[in-house]
């Protein structure tokens, strides 16, 4: 191996021998050659190809998003392995193991601070990543197959992250999880028993605590870690990430790629080990099947279709707009499938346009519904002059429809193509999403009535139990 | 061909299997003399409410029918009351305000020599309360456990 700075015989004495060249077989990459051997013949980098498009590698492009996201998967294994030498899965262990772990182990604390905001971390980047891959059209042919696999990853961390919630056991877990596991109840035919195969019976209980942990350290992680390959695999066969080409973009992916990803793990470091010393995890009180804290809300994911279900009928708001979503999501690749528009942010500045306005419409929309709704609810005011299923499916299911549909009846006056009526839909769903999570997150409260996040009763703070 | 009979297996592999132990299925709730007519009793161990009336027993789970959060009876207002989103059930379980779809559940009570026992696992849905549900004092050695 060649140096050309000058080099303790230390140093030579060891890159010198046999070992360490039986270990690294090439040198320091500096040519050509050497750039592409390092990929194809190093276990970690051979899942990089040994050249990418330069404009992939801008961060104002994909900010990285997936590959963080990856990185909080990775962080919340090994801290997850790391808990799992201290918690016991049992409802009369659960919560005691916990305390023990925080008071008594060293660093246990930070673990749990660690696990916890990561666990946030990566479901709020996963949104954010399939809300870039959208916005770039990143899922247009052929990366159709890609973006339905990167949909099933959601769900998966979702699901991760909600059998996650309930193993502390304390009262925040056990009525979250109740709120949660009820909603899915509502679902036709299939409601009763896919809860009861999650709760392992129809409360939440012993049962319940064991096929969640289950599911979480083992089920969901290894469904997310095959999915993931499968995930990363398809980037690379379909040509890395989808940009707009032009002659002469390739560069040598090492060492920019490499610097590039130590970066990113180590900014994600920071700032989870910032958020874990700053903030700890929360405990709650040990859980108490007799007594339902006020207010209980579901994990904050779930909290945007616990404020839906104060304006109409579980099967609408809980079972009929998840569906409609995950549905949606699916399609958006099959609708779409013209090639061009790939790689570029909201497509042309027409979808800059309609992205923009259709986000402002929407922003105003959400609150004024909600505003409407709460001043004049309807179950209440018609109560037994129409039937419930007009007054707590029809007029709310058929008010959120029209909204959402509203964009695309404007937008029809401009002759949109397809790619601009996703624009609008997607947009109408993310922002919609977003405001109905902010307000049951912020806004409601005792009772869960709506209040000023600064200004609520019985001194109950929002963000606590976060 | 494969998938289906071997998705059965998997079903009923992973089918749960409700508690049998003998306190959660019969569970005793106290003495006839406890409760006196009128009264709504919460019966913590069974997660339900024994409510007497004067043509007899009816115990209520407590699980609201809305989202699962535990409904608690107002002594004051004379009604069950759910802190989560504001549902109100009358003594006899029926919904009288909030977004709940249905009456509270029933659970079967068993009267032996004045003594009461609920079975807690095994709640009975209804669309509206019926006096059929009501168990009846004078049957000692019997249970007329409520209709479904």
């Amino acid at each position: 191996m060649r140096s050309s700075r000058p080099s303790s015989s230390a140093f030579n004495f060891v890159t010198r021998s046999r070992v360490w060249r039986s270990f690294f077989r090439h040198g320091w990459p500096d040519n050509p050659r050497e750039r592409s051997l390092v990929m194809t013949s190093n276990l970690f980098f051979h899942l990089h190809p040994i050249k990418v498009n330069r404009r992939s590698l801008r961060v104002t492009y994909s900010f990285g998003l997936g590959v963080i996201t990856t990185i909080t998967f990775v962080m919340l294994v090994i801290t997850g392995l790391l808990l799992m030498f201290w918690y016991l899965p049992t409802p009369e262990l659960a919560y005691n193991s916990l305390l023990q772990l925080q008071t008594e182990v060293p660093f246990g604390q930070l673990v749990r601070n660690l696990h916890r905001w990561a666990s946030h971390l990566m479901v709020i980047v996963a949104i954010l990543h399939l809300a870039r891959v959208f916005y770039t059209g990143a899922y247009k042919p052929p990366r159709e197959f890609n973006w339905v696999v990167g949909v099933l990853l959601l769900v998966l961390t979702l699901g991760a992250s909600f059998t996650g919630y309930l193993l502390p056991w304390d009262q925040l877990s056990y009525w979250a999880v109740t709120v949660g596991s009820n909603m899915i109840e509502h679902a036709p035919v299939i409601g009763k028993p896919v809860q009861q195969f999650l709760l392992g019976g129809s409360d939440v209980g012993a049962a319940s605590l064991l096929r969640f942990y289950v599911l979480h350290i083992a089920v969901i992680p290894i469904g997310i870690t095959l999915l993931l390959s499968l995930h990363v695999w398809r980037v690379r066969k379909d040509g890395g990430l989808a940009v707009e080409k032009q002659r002469g973009d390739k560069v040598f992916a090492f060492p920019v790629v490499a610097l590039i990803e130590l970066a990113l793990i180590a900014g994600v470091g920071v700032v989870l080990t910032g958020a874990a010393v700053a903030v700890n995890a929360p405990l709650d009180a040990a859980a108490d099947p007799n007594l339902t804290p006020d207010p209980s809300k579901a994990p904050w994911y779930f909290v945007g279709l616990q404020e839906l279900l104060e304006h109409g009928h579980p099967l609408v708001m809980a079972v009929g707009v998840p569906l409609s979503i995950f549905l949606f999501l699916l399609v958006i690749p099959y609708l779409d499938q013209a090639r061009d528009g790939a790689g570029r942010w909201f497509t042309s500045p027409r979808g800059q346009r309609i992205t923009l306005f259709t986000a402002l419409y929407t922003a105003l929309a959400v609150p004024i519904l909600i505003a409407l709704s709460t001043a004049y609810p309807p179950r209440e005011m018609l109560r037994g002059q129409i039937p419930d299923w007009v007054a707590q499916g029809l007029i709310p299911g058929g008010a959120l429809l029209l909204m959402i549909l509203w964009p695309l009846i404007v937008l029809q006056f401009f002759k949109p193509t397809t790619r601009d009526r996703l624009l609008a839909l997607f947009t109408v769903f993310f922002i919609a999403s977003m405001l109905f999570t902010l307000v049951g997150l912020l806004f409601r409260g005792p009772g869960f009535n709506l209040y000023w996040p600064w200004a609520m009763p019985d001194g109950y703070h929002p963000l606590v139990g976060f | 061909m494969v998938c289906v009979p071997l998705a059965k297996v998997a079903a009923d592999f992973l089918r749960p299997i409700e508690p049998r132990s003998a306190t959660a299925q019969r569970l005793h709730a106290g003495r006839l003399s406890d409760f006196a007519i009128g009264s709504v009793t919460h019966i913590p161990a069974g997660r339900c409410y024994l409510a007497r009336t004067e043509n007899g027993l009816l115990a209520l789970r407590q699980k609201c029918t809305h989202l699962g959060c535990a409904a608690q009876w107002n002594e004051d207002a004379q009604r069950f009351q759910c802190r989560c989103h504001g549902s109100e059930f009358d003594r006899l379980g029926d919904v009288i305000g909030g977004p709940a779809p249905r009456p509270l559940d029933v659970l079967p009570i068993t009267i032996e020599n004045d003594e009461v026992f609920i079975a807690a696992t095994q709640p009975i849905e209804r669309a509206a309360f019926d006096p059929a549900q009501l168990t009846s004092i004078d049957d000692d050695a019997q249970s007329s456990s409520a209709t479904p």
